[in-house]
């Protein structure tokens, strides 16, 4: 098509930039075109391609002087277009309102001629909230971010897409297909959902080692401004996506969920930005340079709403991402609004590009930052170690006089929940303990808790050797995870189709097992000196010297006879119920301890889904003893669920048959080398019925000493505020119990009330050698000092979900 | 604003039926005149893009549902509901308090040709939605304007304005091989392309049939010319009820039609200075003008598409279904309000858009029909 090449020329004067180190210039635009910048693109001829929120994109060969900026219209016709990729000259892949289209000038005149719908698989409401960006995927497809809906604007009667009533709740909603979520669009064409939980996601990014990111805006369901490490089947935070994800599907409206099981389900943010550096995250961008100033391989994350650009700078810590955040630029030479940034070829230069139109004063435009090779006085970098942070700064220190006097350190924790924002909670000032080297720099604090944002002040009078301030005088880190103590006996996972293996310091140790006989189970378990220490019936069918006995005793189960009618312990019963596997929420392995989450359905003897539980399992331990830990939080999230007065449940284990008390010679047990006590100094058969912290039960098992202990975390509930009810009996089988009858001295019936959760904690020792060696004691009191995985939800804050909705209905 | 010229659809569109307002009139020519799509071939601060038939403008955006059946003619899209109001103070819901859902159609093109056509192609349906004259879509509502930037409203639509003249009717209009496009699947839309008449050409698979359209203006005002064709010769057929369509070519694989105005409503962004308040023959004589009646109705007795209206009041009349009758006022009004209703022998049914007035433009006409003797 040769109809028309539209060259535009005009004249208005940039600022000249004063960054010492980072001069801004701005480049110019007709005066009667609305830069409103959606997405930006070079082609590998230095064509910029920018495409503009009415629908054009055009095209620029930016020169020496921003001022003669010349554009040329390439295409037009799109609807709030925000994610652009190029293909090549004259083909783009742009993401709209719409869809995801391909752009192609296929005479190679200059203007598009062919506009190819790739996908409309995704729903649009009508709402004018509902973003979208685009990525690689490093495989010829792409990842597509799409924005959900707010509540300011409507939605239509006849929206595109599945449309749900569950999903359109709140203050900023999913009503319509895969709203809230970055879907995945293959090399051939099909569309699948990757990750949830999103509330405007404005930009996606691919890193050069394939790891996925998106900033998020600040809003309901968000602390702070986080950036996510996009893990495929992750959900990010914010419910109301949760109603396209077909394993949560029967729990209802997702806003509605109990706070703790969407905090269980929450991929923590790798960053969360503090309102001191960010309002809301446009795109982020990663430097793959080393001409743009020291900071290559860092990201780069503009305010979508202020005059400022942060640095993020990430680490891998106990499996995962997450790291610091230092104001980059914060400068009024900046436009507010910042959404997309591109580097040019010469990989000194990026461009800049901002919109604000619907939200704030109309501040729109593209600039471009060059580095001009003066290094500018910043922090380099900052890491987590275990006792504090290392610091670096890109210059060395006059005098080299960085002391503890030069920083202050606090921190405090973000909630989670439905209100928008968050304020800063349990605020803690830290003393710095000592400040070591002469850069980098070692800061010891006094203590350093997983779940909380460490804020590092640096006294702005800081001055390098070549006398240059500091320049922007602050550095955050979000501490997800600690880092973890050096071991020998790393705990390694294995994912397989039925289950997860577990192996410490390469010897086998457990297996998860998704669905064993109606419920997940562990079985085998193999102690220290691969010693086995469960029964394998049933779950394996003819081991010498086994009894086959209650058959539902499989291997370590989690269960109660009657939870709201339906029986989860006696897996062959009219009334039996099935916990269902839903999915890994997450795992980590490779330190001194792996961890696996679930989510798993409770579903009745008909099928219907009465509640769920989200179970963080930990598998470790050394060449004496190894650990699992389980930490169960059972949801209400149907209705209330009852706990009825039974006596079995709700962690059992059932031992090796050598570990017995007694034998039983007409089920193949003749012999047996078992001892039993409890944490009260009870010991033998007469443990069973007792309050105890924990039970210990040892003995020989094949010819080996040998034990297990079983602890109950003193955090778990009790009606009596004591210790844990122990049905712990002679024949192998243990169990803690906290529903059981009163009459046998138990504690009764127990309600979670719906859109409320119960957390249990307990922990499993399988030791060699003998009893008086395993200091089980001592275990236990490390444990009891446990504080348990970190969470996001205060103490203080109001209980949800009957919260949310009104006073006049509760 | 007055009630008696203002139609309110859903809460949302306001239309204004202002025709023989001449102010009115000015500013709508007015602002058809100053294009700056047309003359820059870019999209400017300007609110009302306009294109032109050598620059014709595709714009994506919301457009207005302008009342097409939800069941059949956009039965490929979701259905919205009431939901709770939120409070953004509280961060709560309201417990008696609801959002309605608005009109409005998400995923559909609109193209302007200037003052000659416009229209709306819908992807999700894959079929013309509406056609119209003398406009295109105000954006202001959704753009914002340029010194704040910020949508107005909350169902902040682009509003539509012109003169609509056709709008689809029913289930999808096309057979294929015998077969309505509605009872073979949902289809789906593949992209367009841009020809060297720089006329979009979208292309859409309806099950394992691939097919192309192109829409232009037909030869007469108001009138639209659609150029069908599919992949593997497969016959096509269009019918679409009350809507009149001549077919210019049928080769195999092909289809060239024309379709007639099956509508007649004038919208307007612009609020009405003036109501008429007073009806009168002038008024009417402007309106006959103005709303392409002369375009088939003629004043000298001629034949045309519709019967004259030379000596027309008092005289009998004909019809192909009803009784004879003596044309008087209260048909006079029926023939403008519902053509449908009674078609004079000789004459095709249909072929006339019900034209929906204020009062006094009815009552204009009326005087002005009477006056030609």
């Amino acid at each position: 098509m040769k109809f028309f090449i539209l060259v535009i020329l005009s004249l208005a004067s940039s600022l000249s930039a004063s960054v010492s180190s980072y001069p801004i210039e701005n480049i110019n635009f007709p005066d009667d075109m609305p830069p409103e910048i959606g997405g930006l693109a070079f082609d590998q001829n230095g064509n910029l391609y920018a495409c503009l929120r009415r629908g054009d994109v055009v095209i620029t060969k930016p020169g020496n002087n921003p001022n003669l900026t010349q554009w040329k219209v390439f295409a037009t016709g799109l609807h709030n277009p925000m994610g652009m990729l190029l293909v090549g000259p004259g083909h783009i892949i742009v993401s709209q309102m719409a869809e995801l289209t391909e752009i192609i000038d296929t005479d190679m005149d200059g203007i598009a001629d062919r506009y190819n719908n790739l996908s409309t698989d995704f729903g649009i409401s009508g709402n004018y909230h509902e973003t979208n960006a685009i990525c690689r995927d490093g495989n010829g497809g792409f990842y597509i971010a799409l924005g959900t809906a707010s509540h300011n604007g409507p939605t239509f009667f006849s929206p595109r897409g599945e449309y749900s009533k569950d999903g359109r709740r709140g203050r900023n909603f999913s009503s319509n297909q895969l709203r809230g979520w970055v879907v995945h669009y293959d090399k051939n064409g099909k569309l699948s959902p990757f990750a949830s939980g999103f509330r405007m996601h404005n930009g996606i990014t691919r890193s050069p080692d394939g790891e996925i990111w998106c900033g998020d805006n600040q809003g309901d369901w968000r602390g702070g401004s986080p950036i996510y490490n996009v893990r495929p089947g992750s959900f990010n935070g914010h419910p109301s996506s949760l109603v396209w994800d077909n394993d949560l599907k029967n729990f209802g409206t997702p806003i509605f969920l109990p706070r703790k099981m969407l905090d269980d389900l929450h991929n923590q943010p790798s960053v969360q930005l503090t309102r001191k550096s960010m309002n809301s995250c446009g795109e982020p961008f990663i430097i793959q340079s080393k001409n743009f100033g020291p900071f290559n391989g860092q990201m780069l994350v503009p305010d979508e709403n202020g005059r400022r650009i942060n640095r993020i700078m990430m680490e891998k810590v106990d499996g995962a991402w997450q790291g610091a955040s230092a104001l980059f630029l914060n400068t009024k030479q900046l436009r507010a609004g910042g959404v997309r940034i591109a580097m040019d070829d010469t990989g000194k230069t990026i461009y800049y590009g901002s919109t604000t139109r619907g939200w704030q004063s109309p501040d729109e435009g593209l600039q471009r930052i060059t580095y001009n090779g003066k290094i500018p006085f910043h922090v380099q970098n900052l890491k987590l170690t275990t006792k504090g942070f290392k610091l670096w700064f890109t210059k060395p220190i006059k005098k080299k006089s960085f002391d503890s006097k030069k920083i202050k350190i606090r921190s405090f924790r973000y909630e989670y929940g439905y209100r928008y924002g968050s304020s800063e909670k349990d605020k803690k000032e830290h003393q710095i303990v000592a400040v070591n080297g002469t850069g980098p720099f070692e800061i010891i604090i006094d203590e350093l808790v997983a779940g909380r944002i460490y804020m590092i002040e640096i006294n702005p009078e800081l001055t390098s050797e070549d006398n240059q301030k500091i320049h922007d005088p602050f550095v955050q880190y979000t501490v997800n995870r600690l880092k973890r103590p050096e071991t020998k006996f790393p705990a390694k996972l294995n994912l397989q189709e039925d289950g997860i293996e577990v192996s410490v310091g390469g010897e086998f140790f457990a297996k998860y097992n998704f669905s064993k006989f109606s419920q997940p189970i562990i079985w085998p378990v193999q102690g220290p000196g691969n010693i086995r220490m469960l029964r394998d019936y049933p779950l394996k069918n003819g081991t010498e010297g086994e009894a086959n006995d209650h058959p539902h005793h499989r291997a370590i189960f989690i269960g109660h006879q009657g939870v709201s009618g339906v029986n989860y312990w006696h897996n062959q019963n009219k009334n039996a119920g099935v916990v269902e596997h839903l999915k890994l929420i997450e795992s980590r392995s490779g330190e001194d301890r792996a961890i696996i989450k679930t989510l798993n359905a409770w579903k009745d003897n008909e099928g219907k889904t009465i509640g769920a539980d989200t179970r963080t399992i930990s598998f470790g331990g050394d060449a004496a003893a190894r650990f699992i830990d389980l930490e169960i939080n059972i949801h209400a999230t149907n209705q209330d669920l009852v706990f009825e007065e039974f006596k079995d449940g709700f962690v059992g284990i059932r031992t090796h048959p050598d570990l017995r008390l007694n034998p039983n010679p007409k089920h193949g047990v003749k012999e047996v080398f078992g001892k039993a006590r409890n944490s009260e100094g009870i010991e033998g058969k007469s443990i069973w019925g007792k309050r105890a912290d924990w039970v210990h039960y040892h003995g020989k098992i094949e010819g080996k000493d040998a034990g297990i202990g079983f602890f109950s975390h003193p955090s778990n509930i009790t009606k009596k505020g004591e210790k844990s009810w122990w049905h712990a009996r002679d024949y192998g089988l243990i169990s803690a119990n906290p529903f059981a009858p009163v009459k046998i001295g138990g504690d009764g019936e127990h309600k979670i009330e719906k859109g409320q959760t119960l957390t249990l904690r307990y922990r499993f020792i399988f030791h060699k050698g003998p009893a008086k060696d395993a200091k089980i004691g001592q275990m236990f009191t490390e444990y009891a000092k446990d504080d348990g995985h970190p969470t996001s939800l205060m103490p203080d804050h109001p209980g949800y979900p009957e919260d949310y909705l009104s006073q006049k209905k509760k | 604003m007055k009630n008696n010229c203002v139609i309110k659809f859903s809460g949302v569109l306001l239309a204004f039926f202002v025709y023989g307002n001449a102010e009115v009139q000015a500013n709508v020519e007015q602002s058809l005149k100053v294009s700056d799509y047309a003359e820059k071939g870019y999209l400017t601060f300007d609110n009302k893009p306009l294109g032109s038939l050598n620059r014709p403008l595709v714009l994506r955006t919301f457009v207005p549902t302008l009342e097409l059946s939800k069941e059949s003619v956009l039965s490929n899209h979701s259905s919205g509901s009431t939901s709770p109001k939120y409070s953004p103070s509280s961060g709560k819901e309201s417990d008696n308090k609801n959002y309605q859902p608005i009109d409005g159609i998400p995923a559909a093109i609109a193209v302007n040709l200037g003052k000659t056509l416009s229209y709306v192609w819908d992807t999700t349906e894959c079929r013309l939605l509406y056609a119209w004259t003398d406009g295109f879509l105000d954006m202001l509502n959704y753009w914002g304007d340029r010194a704040s930037g910020r949508r107005k409203g909350f169902g902040y639509v682009p509003r539509l304005y012109g003169f609509v003249f056709y709008k689809a009717v029913g289930k999808h209009p096309l057979k294929i091989d015998g077969v309505s496009v509605s009872e073979l699947g949902t289809p789906k839309y593949n992209g367009y392309s841009i020809g060297e008449d720089r006329l979009p050409v979208y292309d859409y698979r309806i099950g394992k049939h691939n097919l192309s359209l192109k829409i232009n203006s037909g030869p007469s005002a108001q009138t639209l010319k659609l150029d069908f064709s599919s992949k593997d010769n497969e016959k096509l057929e269009f019918s679409s009820p009350n809507t009149q369509v001549e077919i210019k070519n049928k080769n195999s694989g092909k289809l060239s039609i024309i379709i007639r105005p099956n509508a007649g409503e004038r919208f307007s962004t612009d609020e009405p200075k003036e109501v008429i308040k007073k009806p009168s023959r002038e008024i009417g004589e402007r309106l006959y003008t103005s709303l392409g009646c002369i375009a088939c109705h003629s004043l000298d007795g001629g034949k045309n598409h519709g019967p004259t209206l030379k000596g027309s009041y008092g005289s009998k009349r004909e019809f192909l279904k009803a009784s004879p009758m003596v044309i008087d006022e209260a048909y006079i009004r029926e023939s403008i309000e519902k053509p449908m209703a009674k078609t004079v022998k000789g004459y095709l049914t249909g072929m006339m858009p019900p034209y929906k007035l204020q009062e006094a433009e009815y009552n204009s006409l009326i005087l002005f029909i009477k006056s030609v003797r």
